[in-house]
């Protein structure tokens, strides 16, 4: 019974500690995956698995500390996993204006709709780097440790990146 | 790293700006230098006026989705396809743990598909089959079990003896010497008259004391059973079972009704009846080799058309322990006359 007791202990604690990851993080974790899979429903789907799998992570052990850094992590595997199979099955959306739909809330903004024509046409290295340092507010270093690389590198994979959003912005 | 990566490292330090004065120093000299790396990256201000791009736009979001119900009912969910696994988990085990139990205990038995007579006593190191009664062994049976109609003459099959019924059914334990020795009495002629008196309404057999002595000789019927049965090891009647030891009895392919004999016309005419019982060997791939009248009809004609129809079919052959073996098949046929020969 002690055990029975622990598990449901452990699934307690474990559901808390979830709740606060979601509340803290999960307006700018929508916001990362949606710049990098440049689809809404999708990333809300993504960042939900994250928080899930962060929910079973913590009932496996309630004591292990999850940073924002590990969020990010598996949000940006599982990104560029979803980015990865989208290449091999195109989704064809049903309505029409189901691009317009996933731009709709920022196409007010020049920025945001010149941000992510440009991302759309960068590799997911590129990508999560930027997106890591320059959206998310990580140094090189940090998210270096994300993405498990030098900073180095990504400063380099930054600069690239800055250079396919220059291209973009002299287009127009 | 050449000259023009470690500019890309420093462009990607100023574009996040965490570039030291030395580095916008260094930085400065390669593009001063390498006009391609100017082209591409743009000088430092250009760095900066394109990376405030993504600051405008991340200050542009207004995107602020709710996942805290979602997220909390995908967790309750998961919650509870985990209790479920478990008490379905759980009921397997004690599933599993209660039969044990009952057959551990004894409330549960697997018997085996033996006669009521035979017991199964486990007796030292050895298990042996014992005889208990003889109450339960099969009877002969007094009804006709086919009864072929043939213009004028009626042919009656009936079977002579238990001995032929237990022989045809298929064994998976050997019989006890006590039920041979109740096969042997059933097929000798006290037991033959005993079936006189079960078929009283119909004249059977009237003319077969004149036949080749078939009423007065006992006939050996169990030939295949009587040659595989183990000897007695010890006076309770009981038999050593283990090695496993089967014997399946030859029998007709297509069953017994695969034997239809066609007594010649003269047996019509002489009003000819009785009972022809014959035996058959078969070798071990099951083709019949030869056909031998243990008791006669008291008609040639009605023997012969009998030993024609047993040669004529196929059988499947005597299996011990699954090895195909030659045998014998015992079965006897009764020829009823209605008396009237005239339309022969």
């Amino acid at each position: 019974m002690e055990q029975v007791y622990l598990i449901a202990g452990g699934a307690a604690i474990a559901q808390a500690r979830v709740d606060t990851l979601v509340r803290e993080y999960q307006t700018k974790l929508v916001r990362y995956v949606r710049r990098m899979v440049g689809d809404a429903d999708t990333a809300l789907d993504i960042s939900q698995d994250v928080f899930l799998a962060a929910y079973r992570t913590l009932q496996a052990d309630p004591e292990r500390p999850l940073t924002a850094g590990w969020l990010y992590k598996t949000a940006t595997n599982n990104s560029i996993s979803h980015l990865r199979r989208k290449k091999i099955v195109r989704m064809l959306p049903l309505d029409r204006d189901h691009e317009t739909y996933a731009w709709r809330i920022d196409e007010r903004s020049a920025a945001s709709v010149d941000l992510q024509a440009a991302m759309s046409k960068l590799p997911s290295d590129q990508a999560s780097a930027i997106m890591l340092t320059s959206y998310a507010g990580y140094s090189s270093q940090e998210a270096a440790a994300i993405l498990g690389t030098t900073s180095d590198a990504v400063r380099q994979r930054v600069c690239r990146a800055m250079r396919t959003l220059r291209s973009v912005m002299t287009d127009y | 790293m050449t000259a023009c990566n470690q500019a890309e490292v420093l462009a990607g330090a100023i574009a996040l700006g965490e570039a030291t004065d030395a580095e916008r120093q260094a930085y400065r000299g390669h593009v001063a230098t390498c006009s391609s790396c100017l082209r591409a990256n743009g000088g430092e201000h250009e760095i900066e006026r394109t990376m405030a791009c993504v600051g405008q736009a991340r200050a542009d979001e207004t995107w602020d989705p709710d996942l805290t119900a979602l997220v909390r009912e995908k967790m309750n969910g998961r919650k509870r396809l985990l209790r479920a696994g478990l008490t379905v988990a759980g009921t397997c085990i004690a599933i599993s743990l209660a039969f044990n139990l009952a057959m551990v205990t004894g409330l549960t038995k697997i018997a085996p598909s033996f006669a009521d007579p035979l017991v199964l006593n486990y007796d030292g190191q050895r298990i042996v089959l014992e005889h208990r009664s003889t109450a339960a062994l099969p009877q002969a049976t007094s009804a006709p079990r086919m009864v072929v109609e043939h213009n004028v003459v009626t042919l009656t099959r009936q079977p002579a003896a238990v001995a032929a019924a237990d022989v045809r059914a298929p064994q998976t334990v050997p019989v006890t010497p006590h039920a041979q020795r109740l096969v042997a009495s059933s097929a000798s002629a006290s037991g033959a008259r005993s079936q006189q008196k079960n078929f009283g309404d119909t004249p059977i057999w009237q003319r077969g004391s004149g036949g080749g002595g078939g009423n007065t000789a006992v006939v050996q019927t169990t030939t295949s059973v009587s040659q595989t049965i183990p000897r007695l090891d010890r006076q309770t009647e009981s038999i050593v079972v283990a090695p496993a030891y089967t014997v399946r009895a030859p029998e007709p392919i297509g069953g017994e009704t695969a034997l239809t004999p066609e007594p010649a016309p003269i047996a019509y005419a002489q009003n000819a009846s009785g009972t022809s019982v014959f035996e058959v060997q078969i070798d071990e791939r099951g083709n019949p080799t030869k056909c031998s009248i243990t008791k006669s009809s008291g008609f040639l004609s009605l023997d012969d058309a009998v030993c024609r129809a047993a040669m004529k079919a196929r059988y499947s052959p005597k299996l011990v322990n699954g090895r195909p073996v030659p045998g014998s098949y015992t079965d006897a046929f009764t020829f009823r006359s209605n008396g009237n020969g005239e339309g022969l």
